[in-house]
């Protein structure tokens, strides 16, 4: 019968001084009297020294010069008021696509499946209509508010995306 | 402790503590990347978006004293995601592995450290699934403790124990097939 003591686990921690105290004393005392365990415990040991002596790089002497650059860059976008500004709208588009969601979750879901459905169809219903209306200064000032509506909406979800990526949340 | 005072002032915004910070612990920081990723240009990127991480995320850090399991996690983690994303190296599914009890059956020689020995060891360690290396690499290379490791990889402290011993039972399975 394999004695309990007899584990390659606990050679394993023992050789990694990770046994408890009274666990320890105890392997130790099975080892005088187990060959197997011995010889485990000096292959365990032959290999740890193997892998402690693998050779590893040395810190290119550049990279806390580096490090220092590339923070004080990003410090320097963080600071710039556009910046700030910017960030506040990510929070805020966040914010309304929250409110915009819970009202009208379903609605705005529909919207999409139909868009992803039949977005050719749509494509070109769209262009035929805006061939349609008649150039002019109300028009010309609707179709670039809706343009803009779409940038901000693009850009509100790119901020989303940056900061759940930011926080790990995605990757 | 020199880190503790130093992340200290880092705390209070002193850039120049954090310079410090970064020359006393790079080299570790490095070995850890390089352990994992096996790619010393991976390894310096990482380590860079990881002093980055420690700088915006220092307030976070509530016990000084902790710091160097604190950074080890950053480091690991991005180096295991690092690894992951790129696919680099073949590696054995955590569950394809044997259940642990195989014993190792040569002898010590077989690890003898000559030099072409040590190229091989180097490259079979490089096969060994990321989870494996990355908890042999915090015990062999930078001495954390099986208490650390845990912190550092989120597992609890049997499993790194079990962790640690299999990817030493791996790797040498693997040396003594590739006739090491």
């Amino acid at each position: 019968m394999v004695d309990v003591m007899c584990c390659e686990e606990n050679v394993s921690a023992y050789l990694d001084g990770e046994l408890p105290p009274e666990e320890a004393l105890a392997f130790e005392q099975h080892l005088r009297s187990c060959a197997r365990c011995r010889e485990s415990l000096n292959q365990l040991q032959a290999l740890s020294g193997a892998v402690q002596a693998l050779p590893r790089p040395s810190v290119n002497p550049w990279l806390t010069a580096q490090i220092m650059d590339r923070l004080q860059a990003s410090q320097t976008v963080s600071d710039l008021p556009l910046t700030r500004l910017l960030r506040s709208w990510g929070l805020l588009s966040l914010l309304a696509f929250g409110a915009l969601f819970v009202l009208f979750g379903p609605v705005i879901l529909g919207f999409f499946s139909v868009v992803v459905k039949d977005f050719f169809l749509l494509a070109s219903l769209v262009v035929k209509i805006s061939r349609q209306v008649p150039p002019g200064a109300v028009n010309g000032v609707t179709g670039l508010a809706l343009l803009a509506g779409a940038l901000v909406a693009f850009y509100g979800f790119g901020r989303i995306y940056a900061t759940l990526s930011q926080e790990e949340l995605i990757s | 402790m020199v880190e503790v005072s130093l992340i200290e002032q880092l705390q209070r915004g002193d850039i120049k503590a954090f310079e410090k910070l970064v020359e006393s612990t790079r080299q570790r920081g490095l070995n850890i990347a390089y352990g994992i990723l096996q790619d010393p240009q991976d390894a310096e990127e990482i380590l860079q978006e990881a002093y980055l991480q420690v700088y915006h995320h220092i307030g976070q850090l509530k016990a000084p004293e902790t710091f160097r399991s604190w950074f080890g996690k950053i480091v690991t983690h991005l180096a295991l995601r690092r690894a992951k994303e790129k696919g680099r190296f073949k590696t054995i599914p955590l569950e394809d592995l044997p259940a642990a009890g195989c014993s190792i059956t040569e002898g010590p020689e077989y690890f003898l450290l000559k030099k072409e020995k040590q190229v091989h060891v180097a490259q079979t360690l490089k096969t060994l699934p990321d989870e494996y290396r990355a908890a042999l690499i915090l015990r062999e290379w930078e001495d954390y403790s099986y208490q650390e490791i845990s912190e550092v990889l989120d597992i609890p402290l049997g499993t790194v124990k079990s962790r640690i011993y299999c990817a030493r039972k791996l790797l040498s399975k693997k040396l003594i097939e590739g006739g090491c």
